[in-house]
């Protein structure tokens, strides 16, 4: 006898976590949009937009990779309060990138923005 | 400056460690996340607390950063990217079932198999049996060897368990790939690597493994390491994959391979090296071209490779498999060319450094009491004529020396000597031994007596011709491996000693009785002490001699090793115990017999039936024909630091001096070409002293140089082997004749000389005996062109003149020694016709001649098979008096001397 396969729960959570991350390489190249930033002050800087709730830490790795794909490059700058700090800046491979993902994400944000009005109204 | 606490330091560097782990597996850049996080935290704490971090900083910090999970993005609510780099642990499971087909377990099961348990067996029977270094080539030749072997089997396995973690363990494999995977690249590197030069070491041996094992289900062990190779592969293979599938970031494992590669390739290159090169550089020194030979002779010193030619002289390569294994004709003859060529490299004889550990394996080094190698190398040796190369096991175990100097008549009267040198070997080997040396008599001296102990009882020598008495020696010492001893003349004042055998784990006692005359030189009495100048067995660093001296007039040494005694009114003694260099050493080995003497009676002794002659002889006036100094180039010669311009001073101006360099090549002072400005002193001693070189041509150019009537004074080192024909000095001699040019030989470093040896019958080659320093006894050659002021000259028979009938026990010795030098004047002089007649006189005499000699059989069967009788003319045996019959001397002596007193009264009356 045929029977129905067990509904799944959707994971709510889960899928708030799967968009911040989605979302947190384009803030960060859009942060460093603005110019070269030292790693400590772009995460204090990210982690002050409340809605992407990120760990700190994470940002380390995700750093890394966008350097090892081409996109940000660094430099050690000698600090007088301790050792040498890192500058993260993007490189112009990365700012086509931003550029690209911005477009991007101002049509999709448009796009489902409208879908989102059209949903909510009576 | 902010203070951290330990506790701070420590918590952030497991935190940072957990966060580089996870990040690795991930196939991140670790360093330059765990860089950013450790900014990030000492900045965030210390901001918090500029002054002092504690632990509690650093945990507010963490927290807020977030978990090592949570950084590296393994959190359990982290889902796999979309990229599909497999940068979580969910993706790297994923990916490792890719690999399970790879390592599978039927893989798995041919790993264990063929690359840990048969060669782990193999091992292990090679190390009990040997099998491969009797049939082909040791795998084990040392404890290094077997240490690599169980790191290989070790590396597979640690490989095996690795890759066994990923493929059945998916849930602990981040951990796993993040701690383990470099050293499992660089063990499998390592494993590999190795496999692959035991293959093709071994590759020979394969058609016999395959023949083996179709025909007897034998011979699995030879594939061994082929088997580890194919096993190694096939992980490498499963690595490589894993790597390509979980990660694209592990660039550091492949420097871990090539560091394994490498490590298999130094450790290689180290044992194997100097082997390889020297296989290739030792064939150029043996060039018969002599610019090729002197470049392999450069390139040996210049490479430091003289331990693989020393190797050479005890083993060399042996060529076949199997039942075909054996060393060829060539092989012998290369082994004796590389032991000319340790001499020509060094300057030093092959044997007389220890012997290199040639005794084949690390199984039969640790695990057997034996070897064969040695066996073959020793057999080949027993019964020969030369010393040859040092034994295992074989030393010397006791030494004792009686020395008895006597007068021939009245106080004034010249002493004769004779000495019983008692020597004890012992073999701690587990093999049948023969002991040889090569003993250096006192100048003129003659053996003349031998004994040894069998079954602790002293049995005295036959004494027959030198040929009948070694193939005596052969026949029962090789064949039969009885107990003989043989003692043969093998150069001037020479003799070689061979006694075999010594059997395993005992010992072996003889005695050698010498007659020695007194050498006087520039108004001075020498006895110079009989020493082992080549010795196939050791000398233990503490050994020593015991020398017992005793004379009627004053005696002394150098040594302070001897002490004086007066045991008895009128009676001198010297005893003490010499060390084996000691007794080698001049100043040492030299007793000075303080009496002067001024008979010129002709003294007659008698022996049997045979009477002789002696009387001291004034050498001829110093002549003002030339001189030539032929100065040894060899490397020995380097430390005499002769002082040559003081020597030279002393050389009367009306003599023509000149002095020819025997080094690599023949160097002549006159040419002048290269140092115009100096003289001959400066450039003798600015002369390169290098390796051993060939004396003979240096010889023949100098004998042209001082022509006729003139002196060619040769200060030379040891030369052990035979560089060159002796044969241009035996023409020289033939066609100019003996008398026309005298060499005198000065020995500046003790040591076996084969020239000497091959010349002993040329009357122009003579031998001057050391007593006081190399200057003073080069000047006193320099002035007196002879090897003594005072010669004793010898004559058989009774002489027409009136003569003084010498005193018992000296008036025997005075006839063995006036047999002995007609001997020697017979075979100089090459008289055939007086030859046969002085050898039977000899042999009568009981002497150890260059035609006669004497052997010590077990039984008289054996003495009668070879037409020898031990008990023939035992009268003549000598011996030292016990110290009861001193007594009777002592009063001989005195009742001597008063006849002659009352008769010098009577004549003074008359």
């Amino acid at each position: 006898m045929h029977t129905e396969p067990k509904p799944t729960a959707f994971d709510l959570d889960n899928w708030v976590t799967q968009v911040r991350k989605g979302l947190l390489e384009l803030c960060i190249v859009a942060v460093l949009a603005e110019g070269e930033m030292y790693a400590y002050d772009l995460v204090k800087r990210l982690a002050n937009i409340k809605a992407l709730v990120i760990t700190e830490g994470t940002i380390y790795p995700l750093l890394s990779r966008l350097r090892s794909a081409g996109l940000i490059t660094s430099r050690l700058e000698e600090s007088s309060n301790g050792p040498a700090r890192k500058y993260y800046v993007l490189t112009d491979e990365g700012r086509r990138t931003v550029h690209a993902m911005r477009t991007y994400w101002c049509g999709l944000a448009n796009d489902i923005g409208s879908l989102l009005e059209k949903e909510g109204k009576p | 400056m902010t203070q951290w606490t330990p506790e701070a330091e420590k918590q952030l560097n497991e935190y940072l460690a957990r966060v580089d782990a996870l990040s690795r597996a991930n196939g991140d850049d670790a360093d330059e996340i765990v860089d950013g996080l450790k900014q990030h935290i000492r900045t965030e704490a210390e901001g918090k607390s500029p002054l002092l971090v504690t632990d509690v900083h650093v945990k507010h910090a963490i927290a807020s950063i977030g978990t090592p999970e949570q950084v590296a993005d393994v959190a359990g609510d982290s889902v796999a990217r979309s990229n599909g780099n497999g940068r979580s642990h969910v993706a790297v499971e994923e990916r490792l079932k890719k690999v399970r087909p790879i390592y599978s377990v039927s893989g798995r099961s041919f790993v264990i198999l063929c690359g840990l348990v048969i060669p782990a067996l193999s091992l292990m029977f090679e190390l009990s049996m040997g099998a491969m270094a009797e049939l082909y080539a040791d795998p084990i030749p040392t404890a290094w060897h077997l240490a690599a072997g169980v790191l290989l089997l070790a590396s597979i396995l640690a490989t095996d368990v690795f890759l066994y973690m990923l493929t059945r363990k998916p849930a602990e494999s981040s951990q796993v790939i993040a701690r383990w995977h470099n050293a499992v690249f660089f063990a499998n590197a390592y494993a590999t690597t190795l496999s692959l030069i035991y293959a093709a070491v071994y590759i020979p041996i394969l058609p016999i493994a395959v023949f083996a094992l179709l025909a007897f289900g034998l011979g699995i062990m030879g594939f061994s390491p082929l088997f580890c190779l194919i096993a190694g592969l096939f992980q490498m293979r499963a690595l490589y994959r894993l790597r390509a599938e979980t990660s694209t970031h592990w660039a550091k494992a492949v420097w871990y391979s090539a560091a394994g590669t490498l490590l298999v390739i130094a450790a290689g290159s180290i044992y194997a090296g100097p082997r390889l090169i020297a296989a290739q550089v030792i064939p150029m020194a043996l060039s018969e071209n002599p610019s090729e030979r002197d470049r392999g002779i450069a390139l040996i010193r210049n490479l430091h490779l003289e331990h693989q030619v020393l190797l050479t002289c005890y083993s060399p390569i042996v060529r076949g498999i199997g039942p075909t294994r054996r060393w060829t004709a060539e092989d012998i003859a290369r082994q004796g060319a590389c032991r000319d060529l340790y001499f020509r490299v060094t300057g030093v004889p092959y044997n007389a450094v220890p012997r290199p550990d040639t005794r084949g394996t690390f199984r039969t080094r640790t695990l057997m009491a034996e070897d064969f190698e040695d066996a073959r190398v020793t057999d080949s040796e027993i019964g020969g004529t030369s010393v040859a190369g040092r034994v295992h096991g074989l030393s010397l175990h006791a030494s004792t020396m009686d020395v008895n100097i006597m007068r021939l008549g009245a106080e004034g009267s010249p002493h004769l000597a004779y000495m019983e040198w008692t020597i004890e070997f012992n073999n701690a080997s587990g093999r049948q031994r023969e002991a040889r040396a090569q003993i250096d008599l006192p100048h003129g001296a003659v053996a003349s007596r031998l004994t040894l102990w069998i079954n602790g009882e002293e049995r005295e020598a036959a004494f027959g011709g030198r040929d009948q008495v070694r193939q005596a020696y052969q026949s029962v010492a090789v064949v039969q491996r009885r107990d003989p001893a043989l003692l043969n003349v093998c150069g001037p004042d020479k003799v070689l000693l061979q006694c075999f055998p010594i059997n395993a784990h005992s010992t072996m006692k003889l005695k050698i009785g010498v007659t020695a005359p007194i050498v006087e030189r520039d108004g001075k009495s020498y006895l110079r002490l009989p020493y082992i100048s080549e010795r196939n067995f050791t000398v233990p660093p503490e050994f020593s001699h015991g020398v017992w001296v005793e004379c009627d007039a004053g005696v002394e040494a150098s040594s302070k090793s001897l002490q004086w005694e007066e045991p008895a009114p009128g009676r001198i003694a010297l005893r003490g115990a010499l060390a084996e260099n000691d007794l080698q050493r001049v100043d040492a080995g030299t007793i000075n017999v303080s009496a002067s003497y001024t008979s010129d009676d002709i003294f007659l002794g008698t022996l049997g039936t045979q009477s002789a002659t002696m009387t001291r002889q004034l050498p001829n006036a110093g002549s003002k024909h030339p001189i030539c100094f032929v100065v040894d180039g060899s490397a020995s010669m380097r430390d005499t630091n002769i002082p040559w311009e003081s020597i030279l001073s002393s050389v009367p101006d009306d003599v023509d001096v000149n002095a020819v360099l025997a080094g690599s090549k023949v160097e002549t002072y006159e040419d002048k070409s290269s140092a115009p400005s100096t003289t001959l002193g400066e450039w003798l001693a600015s002369r390169e002293y290098v390796g051993g070189c060939d004396q003979v041509p240096a010889l023949v150019h100098a004998c042209d140089i001082a022509g006729s009537g003139g002196t060619v004074i040769w200060v030379h080192g040891p030369l052990p082997v035979e560089l060159s024909s002796v044969e241009p000095l035996r023409q020289w001699e033939r066609r100019r004749g003996g008398a026309s040019v005298k060499i005198l030989s000065i020995e500046a470093v003790p040591g076996p000389n084969r020239l000497l040896e091959q010349c002993s019958d040329l009357a122009i080659i003579e031998r001057v005996p050391i007593f006081e320093s190399l200057e003073e006894t080069i000047s006193q050659v320099v002035k007196i062109r002879s090897p003594e002021s005072v010669s004793a000259k010898f004559a058989m028979g009774v002489s027409d003149a009136a003569v003084q009938t010498a005193i018992e026990p000296p008036a025997s010795h005075l006839v063995r020694l006036a047999v002995n030098d007609a001997v020697m004047r017979a075979v100089q002089s090459h008289q055939s016709n007086e030859i046969d007649a002085l050898r039977q006189v000899a042999i009568e005499a009981r002497l150890v001649t260059p035609l006669s000699g004497a052997v010590v059989l077990e039984t008289m069967e054996q003495y009668a098979r070879h037409g020898l009788d031990p008990t023939k003319n035992e009268e003549a045996i000598p011996g030292v008096p016990e110290p009861h019959e001193w007594a009777l001397i002592v009063v001989v002596c005195i009742v001597l001397a008063w006849v002659a007193y009352q008769r010098r009264q009577q004549l003074r009356r008359a």
